[in-house]
């Protein structure tokens, strides 16, 4: 320690002039005095230019002392003065290197003194321009400290003047590009984001590896640079061979591992994943699109087309501010799925239309020569999956997919939120497109929001428009659902927010029904049948009312509970329901209960507790989706109703 | 005891070997002269035993222990003076002082005032500003005052004026008188040294040629200088028994420098000559060298 402290003092010693330096803490003194100078705000002005001029003073220095503490001494041959003294050699390298260290921050500090002798340090002082707080305090001496010793070995290998130097560059560039694909490969997976429900840091998990990785480069240099010191002495060749081996071991090793994660967290399988955010079913078949996050994988939240009867899975893109967003879209007949996947970076690159064929082994992926410059809010597939609509920049476009000709091309014209619903007429590969359009009025935000819907079929052979079809909603507008296949749209109507639930006919526009419901209603939703049920508000509970597709009220099935969530129909006239007696989440299955109606008898039966439909009330009718639930503590689980047998589908590691 | 030594020592820069199985073993209290021309491995041998190199092969030893494990305590011991003065060029000699007085166990500072102004060398002016002769009288002085056990010295006096090179080995000569301190050295300064030192070792390329006592040395060189008999020179009968190292033919005569000079052998030689018996003259340490590293490098494991 005495050897340190020896060497510290006098490399100090040495450069005790630089205090000179807080001289140039005085020039904010002056800046308010100028002409034009801001006299009214003196001590904030003061303020703010001390800090910029404490940082480049404390970083010129810091890059300068760096650069020279030892570099100068070794390329002139001056640090044997030191190894031919009782000295350690890490009393030589620390003793330098803490010296330009000092000297950096302590010439910034010096800077900052005069205002902060005048001003304070406190909120009317330095304080107010200082805007990182305590953790900044500890981070620019922190800073300075990485500009030390990356000045000291960037010096120390430029000054060598060794073929080694070749050795640097290569290696300098190696590791770039290891990290850089690594990082790319995290961030084009979506992989890059853990802000979801479970996660309460918000880190990124390419943030999260840099944040490692940016502490392993210092390490790295700082070893290297102690190596370089502590075991090749006073040669400067072998002081920079032994420098280059150390740094770029240790860097070149960090970056290996960086890409090691980085295929290892992209890698999840469906067996991975910890909870499950989202479920989407196709509406025949077996597939489902399920997304959630996945075990010691932070900040990353796959998402998998899964066909339930093989257990085969294809990794799809994940979205990563909000995972659920951009769910693939399957094709009526189930046989097809589709989603949009960025040809680069999420949100500066090109997005690319992507497809499976579930029909066929393996499920083949295919990346479509389609390609939009921005993310389209909406994708929908034709019942047969031969063509897709997408709303690009403001026209809604209907195109081949195989051939990716496009077949129709229509404006939209009205706001882009809500996004308008669309629907292909008819089954197989249809020839008519019907368009659900929401058009807000000022003001769009409040209680006496209003707008209408605008809705227009597309001759998809011709390209021709039909007239539009208006229909005003109400101030809480848009509460609203289009029936299954676009052939009719419930809107509330009326003033206030609670206002009543009217069906229409959406080819003609026609007034159907008014959905009356006991209670106030909340939400309306269309079954796969093509029933309507609405969900509605009553002091004692929520109750579901169920209409036929022309209105008619059927039944009424009344629910002690706070929340209720509507699932598939298991057979006809059957229909899943959970219910909450807490404003619970859907993505946690413990606080929900399902069971089973008999809209026919208007019968029920229990299915337990822990358990809530995971694919919504679009599956088909009897389909393997409207028996598909989230089981609380162990994943998806495939439900029969008629023998309450339950199979588990897909576990979960939570 | 031995206080210095290096065993089967090799240092390799890359492909070049600089020093190839050199050994050599320095007494207490003996004064080594490691002698040899620029790039034979001096300074290399040199660094092996102040810790700054780390042998490719065998081993240096200072006190009996391993100076490149053990570098900094050894030094604690050992006064070192380089080959080119090193000090930080800003610090004075005072400051110097100060600082090396803070990292060995005792400094004798009034030794070193006393010392530096025996050498009239400033002690307020910046190391870098002063005169090559005054750094290097700094850099002994500093060497010096810890009262060392062993003294390094790299070619101390290497591009001094004969006014300082008489001053740093005639403080050299006092510090051997009053103290007896061993002192190991490497010199081009060869009539300096010849009458300080003990042993002498010859470095060529790498390998040591010669390492012996100086008298011993000067005992078997010498030079004969004998008339032209008309056969040839190099075949004149009992030379070859006393190990020529140089014959060269003169004007008036013959001249040969022979390494296994005595006076058995020269018997043989002179019996053989008659009349013309040759004349022996004694060598300066500087002819021995010369004629050392003069003649082509000894074939593998030949000595001189």
């Amino acid at each position: 320690m005495t050897g340190f402290l020896a060497v510290l003092k006098r490399e100090v010693v040495e450069r005790r002039l630089l205090a000179l330096a807080s001289l140039v803490g005085l020039f904010p003194f002056l800046l308010p005095l100028l002409p034009g100078g801001d006299r009214a705000h003196a001590a904030e002005v003061r303020s703010v230019a001390a800090l910029a001029l404490a940082a480049v003073v404390g970083g010129i220095l810091a890059f300068l002392l760096g650069g020279a503490v030892i570099g100068r001494d070794l390329a002139e041959r001056r640090l044997g003065f030191y190894f031919a003294r009782p000295l350690a050699g890490w009393a030589i390298w620390a003793g330098k290197l803490a010296a330009a260290f000092l000297l950096a921050v302590g010439a910034a500090a010096l800077v900052l003194l005069p205002t902060a002798v005048v001003d304070g340090i406190g909120d009317g002082g330095l304080r107010q321009a200082w805007m990182g707080g305590a953790a900044a305090v500890l981070l620019a001496p922190l800073a300075l400290a990485v500009l030390v010793v990356a000045a000291d070995v960037v010096a120390r290998m430029a000054r060598s003047r060794s073929p080694w130097l070749v050795l640097d560059l290569a290696g300098l560039a190696a590791f770039a590009a290891l990290v850089w694909t690594a990082r790319r490969r995290l961030i084009l997976a979506g992989a890059n984001d853990i802000f979801t429900p479970g996660h309460q840091v918000p880190l990124v998990a390419v943030e999260l590896a840099v944040a490692v990785l940016l502490p392993a480069a210092f390490l790295a240099m700082v070893a290297a640079s102690a190596v370089a010191v502590i075991r090749a002495r006073t040669d400067p060749r072998r002081s920079h061979r032994l420098l280059s081996i150390t740094l770029w071991t240790i860097l070149l090793a960090c970056a290996v591992a960086f890409q090691a994660f980085s295929f290892w967290e992209i890698d999840a399988t469906p067996t991975d994943l910890t909870a499950i955010l989202e479920t989407r079913a196709a509406p025949m078949g077996s597939w489902i699109a399920v997304s959630g996050p996945a075990a010691h994988r932070r900040g990353y939240v796959p998402r998998f087309l899964l066909d339930l009867g093989s257990g085969r899975f294809v990794r799809t893109f994940s979205f990563p501010p909000f995972p659920w967003w951009h769910s693939p879209d399957f094709s009526g007949d189930g046989r097809r799925a589709a989603w949009l996947e960025p040809q680069g970076v999420p949100g500066r690159s090109p997005f690319q239309l992507v497809t499976a064929d579930l029909s066929r082994p393996g499920a083949p992926v295919a990346h479509r020569s389609i390609v939009f410059d921005s993310l389209p809010q909406t994708l929908v597939l034709s019942a047969d999956g031969s063509r897709f609509a997408v709303d690009d920049r403001g026209r809604l476009m209907v195109s081949d997919l195989e051939s990716g000709r496009l077949l129709a091309s229509l404006p939209l014209a009205r706001n882009s939120w809500p996004a308008p619903e669309v629907r292909f007429l008819g089954p197989g590969s249809p020839g008519f497109l019907r368009v659900f359009e929401i058009a807000l009025r000022e003001p769009l935000y409040g209680p006496d929001r209003a707008g209408e819907v605008a809705i227009l079929d597309l001759d998809l052979a011709t390209g021709r428009r039909s007239p539009e079809i208006h229909i005003p909603g109400g101030p809480a507008f848009p509460t609203w659902a289009v029936s299954p296949h676009g052939q009719r749209i419930v809107l509330r109507q009326g003033d206030g927010k609670d206002g009543p639930l009217v069906l229409f006919d959406a080819a003609t526009g026609r007034h159907l029904a008014d959905l009356t419901t006991p209670g106030t209603p909340a939400y309306p939703d269309f079954l796969a049948d093509g029933r309507v049920a609405v969900v509605s508000r009553q002091p004692a509970g929520r109750d579901l009312t169920i209409f036929g597709p022309d209105g008619q009220r059927q039944r009424s099935f009344h629910f002690a509970a706070r929340a209720v969530v509507l699932g598939g129909q298991p057979a006809r006239d059957l229909l899943v329901v959970a219910t909450s007696t807490a404003n619970a989440e859907r993505e946690d299955p413990a606080p929900w209960s399902s069971r089973l109606l008999d809209l026919a008898t208007g019968g029920e039966r229990a299915l337990g507790s822990g358990l809530i439909p995971a694919a919504g009330s679009s599956a088909a009718p009897a389909s393997a989706a409207s028996r598909l639930f989230h089981r609380a503590g162990r994943g998806l689980v495939s439900l029969d109703p008629v023998t309450g047998r339950e199979t588990t589908v897909l576990r979960t590691r939570g | 005891m031995t206080v210095l030594a290096v065993e089967e020592l090799a240092v390799r820069y890359g492909d070049r070997l600089a020093l190839d199985d050199v050994s050599l073993a320095v007494p207490a209290g003996a004064v080594y002269a490691l002698l040899g021309l620029n790039g034979a491995g001096k300074s290399s041998l040199v660094r092996c035993l102040l810790g700054e190199q780390r042998p490719a092969a065998g081993r240096a030893r200072i006190f009996g222990r391993d100076p490149w494990k053990e570098r900094a305590s050894i030094l604690a011991e050992v006064g070192v003076v380089p080959e080119e003065p090193d000090a930080p060029p800003a610090m004075t000699a005072r400051q110097l002082s100060r600082f090396c007085a803070s990292l060995y166990p005792s400094w004798d500072e009034a030794g070193l005032r006393e010392r530096l102004e025996r050498f009239a060398v400033p002690q307020d002016l910046p190391f870098g500003r002063l005169s090559k002769g005054q750094k290097g009288q700094v850099m002994l002085s500093l060497a010096l005052a810890p009262s060392p056990r062993l003294l390094v010295l790299d070619d101390p006096t290497l591009g001094l004026d004969p006014l300082a090179r008489r001053s740093v080995f005639g403080e050299l000569i006092g510090e051997l008188a009053d103290r007896g301190t061993t002192v190991f050295l490497t010199t081009h300064d060869l009539a300096a040294v010849e009458g300080i030192v003990d042993r002498v070792g010859i470095l060529k390329a790498g390998k040591l040629l010669l390492d012996e006592e100086l008298e011993s040395l000067k005992r078997r060189f010498r030079r004969l200088s004998f008339a032209p008999a008309g056969e040839d020179a190099g075949r004149t009968p009992g030379l070859a028994e006393l190990a020529p190292v140089a014959v060269a033919a003169r004007g008036w005569g013959v001249e040969a420098v022979v390494s296994g000079y005595d006076e058995e052998r020269f018997s043989l030689l002179r019996s053989g000559r008659g009349a013309g018996a040759p004349e022996v003259t004694s060598l300066s340490l500087e002819e021995i060298f010369l004629a050392v590293v003069g003649r082509p490098g000894p074939a593998q494991g030949e000595s001189v």
